[in-house]
């Protein structure tokens, strides 16, 4: 049993709003790169996204959909983590962010590491695009079965 | 499906039927690209298909559940999802989906006019 076509293009739509979701992250990642003071004190701290399959029971208004539809799940952040590896310490002692010892503490932040989460998080998205034309197509498909007999 | 006494339409009817949720199935899948632990599923579709077309229009086997797919090697999260496979068999199925309306149009087209035009 499956998911009806609109079923589908809600799962697929919470995915892509996920994969942006992540896009997000990403870019307040390589934004503050350079961050070393925040309103909580200290640099920036990176920011990671937790993702985990989502149920879609809730999307059935009724018992009976439920059980007629397939085990097919989205997908759902789970929770946006904080990195806690510790602020990369750079030797600077003019910076006016910079400790006793002339340290400054940048943000644990790889920006090669980040560019590519980037590039990954747009082909997930672009590739959830193609499943919206592709249930789209289907349905149209399905509706065009005879008419031109 | 009413009894036309048409062989082929029962089979197109199964084949529409299981290649409508294989893509209810891959596009779990796709949406699960980036999920941790998360492992791809499918449906056996073409042995299926071809055992009925083979058995003949009083075929009446259960239709494959979706199974999970071996797949690839699992990422260093766990997930088995490879994009690039999933975008591969989904495109395939539209195909075949598009193929068997397609010949479910042209079946019925053919009923159609030996309905109408047979009598002549």
């Amino acid at each position: 049993m499956a998911l009806t076509v609109f079923q589908m293009l809600d799962l697929t739509g919470r995915a892509l709003s996920v994969q942006r979701e992540r896009l997000g992250v990403v870019s307040s990642n390589l934004a503050n790169a350079q961050t070393t003071r925040t309103a909580e004190g200290g640099p920036y701290k990176r920011r990671d996204v937790v993702l985990a399959e989502d149920s879609m029971k809730d999307s059935f208004g009724h018992a009976l959909d439920a059980s007629l539809a397939g085990d097919e799940r989205s997908v759902k952040v789970k929770e946006i983590r904080q990195d806690t590896a510790e602020p990369r310490r750079v030797y600077e002692p003019g910076h006016p962010d910079a400790d006793t010892d002339g340290y400054v503490a940048y943000p644990n932040i790889n920006t090669v590491e980040e560019m590519v989460n980037m590039i990954t998080v747009m082909r997930s998205y672009q590739a959830n695009l193609t499943v919206v034309t592709a249930v789209r197509e289907m349905a149209q498909r399905a509706l065009g079965i005879g008419r031109n007999g | 499906m009413i009894q036309l006494g048409d062989k082929l339409l029962p089979w197109l009817e199964k084949a529409l039927d299981l290649s409508y949720q294989r893509q209810s199935v891959l596009s779990g899948n796709l949406a699960n690209v980036d999920t941790p632990g998360y492992t791809p599923r499918d449906i056996e579709f073409k042995e299926f298909l071809v055992s009925e077309l083979e058995a003949g229009p009083e075929a009446e086997g259960t239709a494959p559940m979706a199974t999970a797919r071996p797949g690839a090697e699992p990422g260093l999260d766990g997930n088995r999802v490879d994009l690039d496979t999933e975008m591969a068999r989904m495109t395939s199925n539209r195909v075949f989906y598009e193929l068997a309306t397609e010949m479910t149009s042209r079946r019925l087209g053919l009923l159609r006019y030996a309905i109408d035009e047979g009598g002549r």
